[in-house]
């Protein structure tokens, strides 16, 4: 007994050492600070020295501050004035940082209070710390402000939360229509960018397009022609049906009557007569979905068993490419054809594959390199690509009859019995090596193949005759992209699934109550979800992301809520790392604005935060409270942030975190902050911030 | 009389016969450009003309073509490329390609700084470029290959030149007739 628990517990203590891989720690390198502009339209600044009695604003201001935001000053008829020469960057938030190093490209939400929204663009030399205007369109309107509080005339719900998706030199911006009964409801306002020296904004409109957008999409299926993904298909299945889109998976030679021992060896282990089909649905954990609960289509044909071998192998008599799998799909209507899949290659399984593709549905044509099982096999190869444009091949768009098919190939760099061969390669082999890590021919005994994640990918032909600005279809309820995959096609991104008010629906276990300070609950639920398009418009959501935050959780330490504008960096490690806007029951408020958090993910679907609510990157004013979950008295956050102590002007909010790579160990970032009075105080909200940060852990390529 | 005469020939002669002739370079700029988002793909643009002047008498013996996948109009943005090729001479050569989804040119470099590109003719290419030399114009497009946006940045060709074989030998002689001529005048 005391032998079993020392064993166990030296498996313990193995698992307990087993490597991890490295999560980044970020430290700061500089203090935060306000950014400045130079030019552009008034700033808070121009409107002070403000005065505040008893919580509100009385001299000072953009009615009658020192240079008020219209002139001939307050609301007498005058026009909006600009920013001269040079300060504090304010009222601007949810900034989008493009650019590395010290070359930097902002969009930011301008969004004087209850006065006009529009959307500017600033180019910085030194990596985020100052600004110079350059671009302000989609401009609410043109009002000048009735009152310093302005709250009775003013409209400040325009177009705002601006973000890029680019791919290939180009891109389109997004907006959120934050008008009531449009904003998380619509879709997100796109738009086109014909970008050109100094004018990245080119070809927005000055003004608003808001009211109805000039189009609404119309809701087709984009981005996925079609897609098998094996978790979705019943245990037991042949011949998978799709989940999305409609095509054909069949095994392919599966069903042959090949005789004899030629190149097997020993023969007596080989000799086979022929084959049956024998494949189904069955557990694989790994390649694109890691979930517990993955699996796949495995491919395999037992011999007829008339004095061969009786395992489920495939038959090494059967010439090179006729076993494997064939897909047909149809891409009519469809240009730029990706075909994309997960090959799992068992230890015995042939070890080299080869794809082919038709465009007649009998002829097939070899595409790509022939691929190499991962050495030892029983592991995936995850997201094989073929990008048939990318090849030249333009042959398979808008076919009927289009199909590739994945078939094992002999290897050529095999030398054993049999080879050398008259003039080309004959023998197959397994992906499990020989201890000297030589190929070994296939035994045929049990080896298989198992496919998962199969798309066929594909913009429609509409694409371009899309009219812009036009909404977003397929997104549910966007308040905003969270971050893109960068360089990736078709495009994929997170965005901010808001629903108002739907935590309603949830046990009062479950729902945020007033906060600490007495600010009323809120009952709102943001849920980051993955969505894809071949357009830009059409969004084909791919569910609910993983471990950013809990929906559910009424704890003052956990994450309940995120925001949009979020920043993705890729690491050494391959992770993913993405800072984002936080927020939880604290806050009365779902705009995630209590923190700034960081997480890493392998996928972007499975995510492990890193800087939470407790140990944050950057956070707002401590608060000490007792916790509904613990009921213990907790002080938030916990440690201290990543950036050293809060600053009153991000005492009231910090989010909106743009991390902006300046070298193989540091970014710039530029957030966005309030102070803690900015409900009654409008001298000192919506600042956007700088901070230098330094990565250990891992590099950033 | 001749006497003094045939050391200067002699000498006359081998510089002749080792003279290189004179080289000089000639180059012409396309400026940089944005182009527009698309879908639709292959699509191909005619980017611009190179215009140049070859002098009377004088052959261009070789070239190269530079220039930048993406420019620096739009950081983050611009500064790549979609997948394309870029050809000279209405696509009968091909200079610059960005192939790769992995390329600098269109995932960006480190730096964040466009991707450049060079390309120098063979003398096939001359030959079939002779045609435009003597036009005095060279047509610079680009073909895209998936989606996205074909940014540049400034576009250069430089040529080199040199006079024809024929009339540098021409001048030679000339030069050496003279030389005699002074000579003899001298003499006299």
């Amino acid at each position: 007994m005391k032998i079993e628990l020392l064993a166990l517990g030296v498996c313990a203590a193995l698992c307990a050492s087993a490597p991890v891989m490295a999560q980044v720690t970020w430290s700061a390198t500089s203090s935060p600070i306000p950014t400045t502009l130079a030019g552009g339209p008034w700033l808070l600044a121009q409107g002070g020295p403000y005065v505040e009695t008893a919580g509100t604003t009385t001299t000072g201001g953009p009615y009658d501050g020192t240079t008020p935001y219209c002139t001939p000053g307050g609301a007498l008829g005058g026009t909006p004035i600009s920013n001269t020469p040079v300060n504090p960057m304010q009222p601007f938030y949810f900034p989008f940082v493009a650019g590395r190093g010290l070359t930097l490209q902002g969009y930011f939400d301008y969004r004087p209070r209850d006065i006009s929204e529009a959307i500017v663009s600033a180019a910085s030399a030194d990596g985020g710390q100052t600004w110079t205007f350059q671009q302000q369109v989609e401009n609410l309107n043109a009002v000048c402000p009735q009152s310093d509080a302005n709250g009775a005339n003013g409209n400040e719900n325009g177009e705002g939360h601006p973000n890029v998706v680019s791919f290939g030199g180009g891109g389109l911006i997004y907006f959120l229509d934050r008008r009531n009964g449009h904003a998380d409801f619509d879709g997100l306002l796109v738009h086109t960018l014909t970008p050109k020296a100094g004018l990245p904004l080119n070809g927005l409109s000055s003004l608003t397009e808001l009211g109805p957008p000039t189009v609404v999409a119309s809701p087709t299926t984009a981005g996925i022609i079609t897609q098998w993904n094996m978790e979705l298909s019943p245990s037991g299945m042949t011949h998978p049906k799709p989940n999305i889109g409609s095509g054909t998976a069949n095994p392919l030679g599966m069903v042959n009557s090949y005789k004899g021992t030629v190149n097997c060896s020993p023969a007596s282990s080989c000799n086979f007569t022929g084959s049956v089909n024998n494949e189904d649905i069955t557990s694989t954990t790994g390649g694109t979905n890691q979930s517990y609960s993955a699996e796949a289509w495995r491919i395999r044909g037992p011999s007829t068993n008339t004095g061969g071998a009786t395992g489920n192998g495939w038959n090494t008599q059967a010439p090179q490419y006729t076993q494997g799998a064939q897909f047909l799909v149809s891409t009519s209507g469809y240009h730029n054809i990706v075909f994309e899949y997960d090959w799992y290659i068992t230890a015995q399984g042939a070890r080299n594959l080869q794809a082919q593709y038709t465009v007649n549905g009998t002829t097939w044509i070899n595409v790509g390199p022939l691929y190499v099982a991962p050495a030892g096999g029983d592991a995936y190869y995850p997201q094989i690509v073929i990008n048939f444009p990318a090849l030249g091949i333009h042959t398979v768009d808008n076919n009927p009859n289009f199909g590739v098919q994945l078939v094992s190939a002999y290897d050529p760099t095999f030398v054993g019995p049999g080879t050398p061969c008259p003039t080309t390669a004959c023998t197959y082999t397994a992906a499990k090596l020989s201890s000297t890590g030589a190929p070994v021919q296939l035994n045929n005994n049990s080896g298989n193949w198992r496919f998962d994640e199969i798309n066929v990918l594909g913009t429609p032909a509409t694409a371009n005759t899309l009219t812009f600005p036009t909404n977003t279809v397929g997104l549910t309820n966007p308040d905003g992209i969270l971050v893109s995959a960068p360089n990736t096609y078709p495009f994929k991104i997170l965005y901010v699934d808001k629903t108002l008010n739907g935590d309603y629906a949830y046990p009062t276990s479950e729902q945020c109550g007033p906060t600490p300070s007495g600010k009323a609950a809120n009952h709102d639920i943001a849920q980051v979800r993955a969505a894809t398009s071949s357009d830009g418009v059409h969004w084909t959501d791919q569910g609910a992301v993983n471990g950013l935050n809990n929906t559910t959780t009424v704890s003052y330490s956990g994450i309940r809520y995120v925001s949009p504008n979020g920043s993705l960096l890729k690491l050494s490690t391959g992770n993913w790392g993405l800072f984002f806007g936080a927020g939880n029951c604290l806050d009365g408020d779902s705009d995630s604005f209590h923190a700034i958090a960081y997480a890493e993910s392998p996928d972007l679907i499975n995510w492990t935060v890193i800087n939470g609510i407790n140990n944050p990157i950057a956070s707002v004013s401590t608060v000490t409270a007792t916790d509904p979950v613990t009921h213990q008295v907790v002080t938030i956050p916990s440690a201290a942030p990543v950036v050293g102590a809060t600053q009153p002007w991000f005492s009231g909010r910090v989010y909106g975190p743009q991390a902006a790579w300046a070298s193989s160990n540091t970014v710039n970032l530029i957030f966005a902050g309030y102070d803690a009075a900015y409900s009654a105080d409008i001298s000192d909200y919506r600042t956007i911030g700088h901070v230098s940060l330094s990565a250990a852990g891992a590099t950033l390529p | 009389m001749l006497k003094p005469t045939i050391p200067a020939v002699i000498f006359a002669t081998a510089l002749v016969a080792l003279a290189v002739p004179a080289m000089a370079d000639i180059s012409s700029t396309i400026p940089e450009s944005d182009g527009q988002f698309t879908f639709i793909t292959p699509a191909t643009t005619t980017l611009g003309d190179f215009t140049f002047a070859i002098p009377t008498g004088w052959t261009v013996v070789g070239g190269t073509i530079s220039g930048t996948f993406g420019n620096t109009d739009v950081p983050g943005l611009t500064n790549t490329a979609a997948l394309s090729d870029y050809f000279v001479a209405n696509g009968a050569i091909q200079v610059a390609g960005c192939d790769s989804f992995t390329d600098p040119c269109t995932a960006g470099t480190v730096s964040g700084a466009p991707d450049p590109w060079s390309y120098t003719f063979s003398q096939s290419d001359l030959t079939t470029l002779a045609p435009y030399f003597s036009a005095g114009s060279l047509d610079f497009s680009v073909t895209q290959n998936f989606v996205g946006e074909v940014n540049t940045g400034p576009v250069t060709l430089d040529l080199q030149i040199t006079p024809e074989p024929a009339s540098f030998f021409f001048t030679c002689v000339l030069c050496l007739a003279g030389i005699v001529l002074r000579r003899r005048f001298r003499k006299a």
